[in-house]
């Protein structure tokens, strides 16, 4: 069961701290959407991949450019709605299918989105549950939601076995022989599976209640990330280089 | 509407975005050439329908963004955040404040399916452009009109199978004196 996306390395986007990461990420994508030259957007972009492989292997770093693949090439294939102005550079029996104008739509587009997918993969990747929330909450995320959260990612593995148990027990007691009703053997394994789920509401709202979650001394804390000297140090190494880049492809 | 327990109320939020990030992501999912179909609007409208606009705008949003970032679909979860959560919300309260009836839910079944296909069509937009964004409007609007179909039933079932569902509903009152850390 694939809880979460970390993958453990020691490379220094790995060491660099949760809340510059995030502050990074979003200058990151503020970036990606400035008018630059298209050779930025695509240097960028091959900088992303360097980086996504240097830090999670090249399986695990090109693993989210194969998730959208299909999605580029529908892109390049509806490049020619993407832009009809320009020079023709395919023509097949009279007609026009790329033009100039699309072909550059669609390069800037198709480097943007693999960029942004490179971005948010790369800070899954290398961030732990623990640091992500931790990074949440030192943004003001309040003490229950942040809670909530980690709550949420404790209980999803838990579900889904509950889901795979329903499942496999709707299927010792089928009738063998009988003919196959897809859609009515699936319903009562969602409702089972809700209802299994919904049970340990009740428990789970009497542990909170025990651990103080409405008092002021409570018995569970979150884990506190240190002071903001290193993150705001990663963060304007992170200006350092990206101000000049910005500068120097502004169209 | 009388205020929930606040421990109640995380547990509830907790459990059904739980719920809903194994229906979106690990109930076969099915790939198509833009992203993946799923099952997560089931869960979606189940919530919004039997534990009110708060659950249904916390479990929808975060629930959906979630799935999209262990599926490997990060940069769809702030797009799915801000759908599924509006979703889940605009269900929850035309159920909460319109009249009890069939004509009610059918409403805000259209509600939803409408808000689904029109957010992904403006975050499809924005990453990928208008052409591609408009393939995917027909594939949202099957898989949130199956996501009502089944949630209603889903709904219904759950109900009649588990009674006390009904004393779960989330709610935040006003004289709320929950602290914060």
């Amino acid at each position: 069961m694939m809880e979460t996306a970390y993958i453990k390395g020691n490379s220094f986007i790995h060491k660099m701290d949760s809340r510059s990461k995030m502050i990074c990420l979003l200058f990151s994508i503020i970036l990606v959407f400035l008018p630059i030259e298209l050779i930025g957007v695509l240097s960028f972009t091959l900088f992303m991949l360097f980086l996504s492989i240097f830090c999670a292997g090249i399986r695990e770093g090109l693993r989210p450019i194969k998730l959208i693949l299909p999605v580029l090439t529908m892109m390049v294939l509806l490049s020619p709605f993407y832009g009809s102005e320009g020079n023709v550079l395919l023509q097949i029996k009279g007609v026009n299918l790329l033009y100039e104008s699309g072909a550059l739509r669609v390069a800037r587009l198709g480097s943007r989105f693999i960029c942004l997918t490179l971005l948010f993969s790369l800070l899954i990747k290398t961030t732990t549950r623990n640091d992500m929330l931790s990074g949440f909450r030192s943004f003001g995320m309040p003490f229950q939601a942040a809670l909530t959260v980690s709550l949420i990612l404790r209980f999803i593995p838990t579900t889904a076995k509950t889901m795979n148990m329903i499942n496999d027990s709707h299927i010792i007691r089928k009738i063998p022989g009988k003919k196959k009703n897809k859609f009515k053997e699936f319903i009562p394994q969602l409702i089972s599976a809700i209802v299994y789920s919904l049970r340990s509401i009740n428990p789970l709202g009497r542990t909170l209640s025990q651990r103080g979650l409405q008092l002021k001394n409570k018995r569970t804390r979150l884990h506190v990330l240190g002071n903001w000297k290193k993150p705001l140090f990663e963060i304007c190494i992170f200006l350092f280089f990206s101000v000049p880049y910005v500068l120097i492809f502004w169209r | 509407m009388k205020r929930q327990n606040p421990a109640i109320n995380i547990s509830v939020i907790a459990i059904l975005t739980a719920i809903t990030v194994v229906f979106t992501g690990f109930l076969p999912p099915i790939p198509t050439g833009h992203g993946y179909l799923n099952l997560g609007d089931v869960a979606i409208f189940f919530a919004a329908l039997t534990f009110g606009p708060y659950a249904g705008l916390i479990a929808g949003g975060l629930g959906t963004a979630l799935a999209d970032i262990i599926l490997g679909y990060a940069q769809w979860a702030p797009i799915s955040l801000i759908t599924h959560g509006l979703e889940g919300l605009l269900i929850g309260l035309i159920i909460s404040l319109g009249r009890k009836g069939n004509i009610t839910k059918f409403f805000a079944c259209i509600v939803g399916i409408i808000t689904v296909a029109a957010g992904y069509f403006a975050g499809g937009t924005i990453l990928n452009g208008a052409p591609e964004a408009l393939l995917e409007i027909v594939p949202n609007l099957i898989q949130a009109s199956v996501g009502c179909i089944l949630g209603l039933i889903v709904s219904f079932g759950v109900i009649k199978a588990y009674p006390p569902v009904k004393g779960l509903y989330v709610s935040f009152g006003k004289n709320d004196n929950t602290k914060s850390e």
